[in-house]
């Protein structure tokens, strides 16, 4: 029987050291005498009231009379200072280390790891999550979208009409600005090139709170057509393909076979998602209510000084409102939607990155307790040590923080070469980092700072006293002549130490099994991910990007034409790449990019107050056969028109258009696609069959800016085979290739 | 060493120091105290035994032994008191003194 909860402590903390274990010795042979004699809770009380009197009288007696007592408690004499106290603990800790070198490199290891691996992660997420964007007051500024919560929208691209009228009516903004991003060939002087570019209505330079370093910034003119052939230059641009040329304001471009002036650089602080090369005006043209079925632009806006995110919310919701009531046709259940421009930018990713954090805490706390098991074993060993301390008069105190320098030494060191760790893990992530990443805000600063130093010192120090504590209070609660008496006869560690471990690997285990089954399911979702069936078969397949410059393709017999003695090259070249077939072929492809490039913001014929599912990609019959899949729909051919002819003259070019297309997932129909493909009969009836429901088929006009695809005996064939093709065929046009696999 | 004053000894001091004496080899806090209730009726608090024991014992009447720890007592000594020749002398001190102050008061007193 021992005596209860709470006792031993209280007698530890008042009484004398020299007078401690006698005295807690005769007040639980009083309380084994009264517990026979009154009953557990009755000998509980007296005892718990004569150790709080013991307690009392022993430090009034010591600080009202000032007798020379004992020292009370762990309060040893000091005979060092304690930064000399600490040195000694150091010393005596950095010698224990070295003296079990094994034990040493296996517990330095684990920590290196699991530090490593938090700080890799905390230097990601810092950087794209939690760090403000490049903008001055960047948190005054929001992105801006068309919530349209019956075409499952919630922050959706908006339409250019909407846009004007949110910029004429709102005053909560000190600034607006839309965008759209746009692909543009760069000729002139030097190879022609395909830089990424953006059209911006005036004031986006407002929006960030920036000014171009050379020149100046867009006027309100130049947003009328005609008056709009002027350009910013990004800082990278400027000294890549201009060599910093100082004189370059002024100067005129070739952009898509077009003369434009620039009119300033912008400062190499500049940043922007996606990373465009040249930003041009966005030339508005009145298209009537029809621009308010085509969806294109991103807005941004910088809230007033003195307006708060809610006013403004409130007030895009009340313009929202009355444009639903004035173009019921076009803006029924269409409600502008402000969010802050960061949240816009990383929502997406928000989730993954954060459950990443969480996964790495939980690699931390494995290393903890893999740690904490292996120190425990450690002060198992040291019992005999840790008694003779105690007989020798060290307190409990002083036992702890002896043990726990010992942590934190080992959490420092393992904690350095964490660091060295995170560093190692972060520069591989950012060679390996796929390319639509790069559009996160934060992901060109990931690296090792004085921040992430900060937090990784800290989560050392943390965790060397999480991990420290639990052996340290464990080896250092025993007594003395126990300890001693039981390790001379060759006893082995206390039940209580034995408990502690117990709990500490059950911990582990089922920290490690939650682990293991987030990792395992994580798996099976990406393997459900790989099984998804594109609707075609994707190897060897090779796409390259291509727009025809307008001024010379400015027709639709033109287009036609060059496609079509384009295709005719194919045939007559390069049949055959490495023994296989090579095949190439016309693909549509955002059929709403054309209209904008074009400038032409107009009705689209035939299309009427519907949206057009502008991001379907459609393949064409050649592309198709490149691809082995099959269209979902697909206007009859007439009878007597080949298949060839009926592609060529555009007949078969199809848009999936309806009230609710962009409802229409694009694996949706690849997959019934690829369904249709299985079974050659049902697929007849099928393509045969009118689209029901939300799909209608219409006939559109042939292609403008489009896609090859290709496919070859290996990527690398397939590739200069397109290449050559295109440039072949059009000389003042440029290409890039990108692998579909 | 604090002082050899003998007749610096407390009235409760004299108290502990007889139960002490009384108990030979066997004076420890617990038994002190049961010796004093059973030879006074004084109930006395454990803590001032303890501190009046710890007192004796730094002015020099007083030594103490720690014993093997025992089961019943949680591993833990026991602290037995013994005294020293001085205390002795005190205590027959501090009679003497007393006697005489008593003496030629019994008329008074009846």
């Amino acid at each position: 029987m021992s005596l209860p909860r709470g006792v031993d402590w209280l007698l530890r903390a008042g009484l004398p050291s020299d007078q401690r274990e006698p005295i807690a010795g005769d007040v639980e042979e009083e309380y084994v005498a009264r517990v026979r004699r009154d009953g557990v809770l009755r000998a509980s009380l007296i005892v718990w009231w004569q150790a709080a009197r013991l307690a009392l009288t022993f430090r009034w007696e010591r600080t009202s009379r000032g007798r020379p007592l004992p020292p009370i408690a762990d309060e040893a004499p000091r005979r060092f200072t304690v930064f000399e106290s600490m040195t000694q603990d150091a010393l005596f800790a950095a010698r224990l280390l070295r003296r079990q070198p094994g034990f040493t490199v296996v517990a330095v290891l684990m920590l290196a790891l699991g530090v490593g691996a938090t700080t890799a992660i905390f230097g990601i997420v810092d950087a794209v999550l939690w760090r403000p964007l490049p903008y001055p007051a960047a948190d005054r500024v929001v992105s801006i979208a068309e919530q349209r919560p019956r075409e499952g929208r919630l922050h959706g691209v908006v339409a250019p009409a909407d846009f004007y009228d949110w910029r004429r009516e709102a005053k909560s903004f000190a600034a607006m600005a839309a965008f759209e991003p746009v692909p543009l060939n760069l000729s002139g002087s030097g190879e022609p090139e395909r830089i990424r570019a953006m059209m911006a209505t005036p004031g986006l330079l407002g929006v960030v709170g920036m000014a171009p370093a050379a020149g100046r910034d867009f006027r309100a003119e130049e947003e009328t057509p005609g008056k709009h052939r002027v350009v910013l230059m990004t800082d990278g641009l400027w000294r890549r393909r201009f060599g910093a040329d100082a004189a370059i304001v002024g100067q005129r471009i070739t952009l898509n076979g077009t003369s434009w002036m620039v009119i300033g650089v912008l400062p190499a602080t500049f940043w922007w998602p996606a990373q465009p090369d040249v930003i041009i005006p966005y030339a508005s043209v009145d298209g009537g209510d029809s621009m308010r079925a085509l969806h294109s632009m991103d807005v941004v806006a910088r809230l007033n000084a003195g307006v708060s995110f809610e006013q403004a919310c409130a007030e895009m919701d009340a313009i929202g409102k009355r444009l639903s009531e004035t173009y019921p046709q076009t803006n029924a259940a269409h409600f502008p939607h402000v969010i802050p421009l960061q949240e816009a930018m990383v929502g997406e990713v928000r989730p993954a990155m954060l459950m990443l954090v969480g996964a790495v805490a939980l690699v931390l706390l494995i290393a903890c307790a893999n740690v904490a098991t292996l120190l425990l074993a450690k002060a198992t060993g040291r019992h005999r040590e840790i008694g003779v301390r105690i007989a020798l008069g060290a307190g409990r105190g002083r036992l702890v923080r002896q043990m726990l320098t010992e942590s934190l030494l080992l959490a420092i060191v393992g904690g350095g070469a964490g660091l060295l760790v995170a560093a190692w893990s972060i520069a591989t992530f950012r060679a390996i980092l796929p390319a639509q990443f790069l559009g996160l805000p934060g992901v060109d600063r990931i690296g090792i700072d004085t921040r992430v130093t900060i937090v990784a010192l800290v989560v050392s120090a943390v965790t060397g006293l999480v991990f420290g504590v639990i052996p340290a209070l464990t080896a250092s609660d025993q007594h003395a002549a126990a300890t001693l008496h039981e390790h001379g006869r060759g006893g082995g560690a206390g039940a209580r130490s034995g408990r502690v471990r117990a709990g500490l690997v059950i911990a582990e285990v089922a920290l490690s099994l939650m682990l293991l089954v987030g990792a395992g399911l994580l798996l099976v979702s990406f393997k459900h991910l790989l099984d998804v069936s594109p609707g075609f078969e994707p190897r060897n397949l090779v796409t390259a990007p291509l727009a025809l410059p307008g001024n010379r393709y400015d027709s639709h017999a033109r287009i036609v034409a060059f496609y079509q003695a384009l295709l005719e090259r194919r045939r007559n070249a390069g049949r055959r790449v490495h023994g296989r077939r090579d095949r190439l072929a016309v693909q549509r492809q955002r059929f709403e990019k054309r209209l904008s490039d074009r400038g032409a913001h107009g009705t689209v014929p035939g299309a009427g107050p519907c949206e057009l599912a502008a991001r379907e990609p459609r393949l064409s019959h050649d592309a198709r056969r490149a691809a082995r899949a099959r269209p979902l729909v697909q206007r009859p051919r007439r009878r007597g028109v080949t298949r060839r002819r009926h592609h060529q003259c555009g007949r078969s070019q199809t848009i999936l258009a309806g009230r609710q297309s962009d409802r229409a997932p694009h694996h949706v129909c690849l997959r019934r696609a690829a369904a249709v493909d299985r079974d050659r009969r049902r697929r007849r009836r099928h393509q045969a069959r009118r689209p029901r429901r939300r799909f209608e088929s219409r006939s559109l006009p042939a292609a403008h800016a489009e896609q090859f695809l290709g496919s070859g005996a290996r990527d690398d064939a397939g590739r200069a085979y397109a290449r050559r093709c295109i440039g072949d065929g059009a000389d003042d046009s440029s290409g890039r290739e990108r692998d579909r696999q | 060493m604090a002082a050899t004053d003998v007749s610096a000894l407390g009235e409760f001091e004299q108290v502990v120091l007889l139960a002490v004496l009384r108990l030979d080899d066997e004076a420890y806090a617990v038994s002190i105290a049961e010796e004093i209730l059973r030879c006074t009726g004084r109930s006395v608090s454990r803590g001032s035994i303890y501190i009046t024991l710890d007192r004796l014992e730094t002015k020099g009447y007083l030594k103490s032994r720690l014993a093997d720890p025992t089961p019943e007592r949680g591993g833990r000594a026991k602290r037995y008191y013994a005294l020293r020749p001085r205390a002795i002398e005190a205590l027959k001190e501090a009679r003497r003194q007393l006697v005489a102050l008593w003496r030629g008061l019994d008329a008074k007193l009846a």
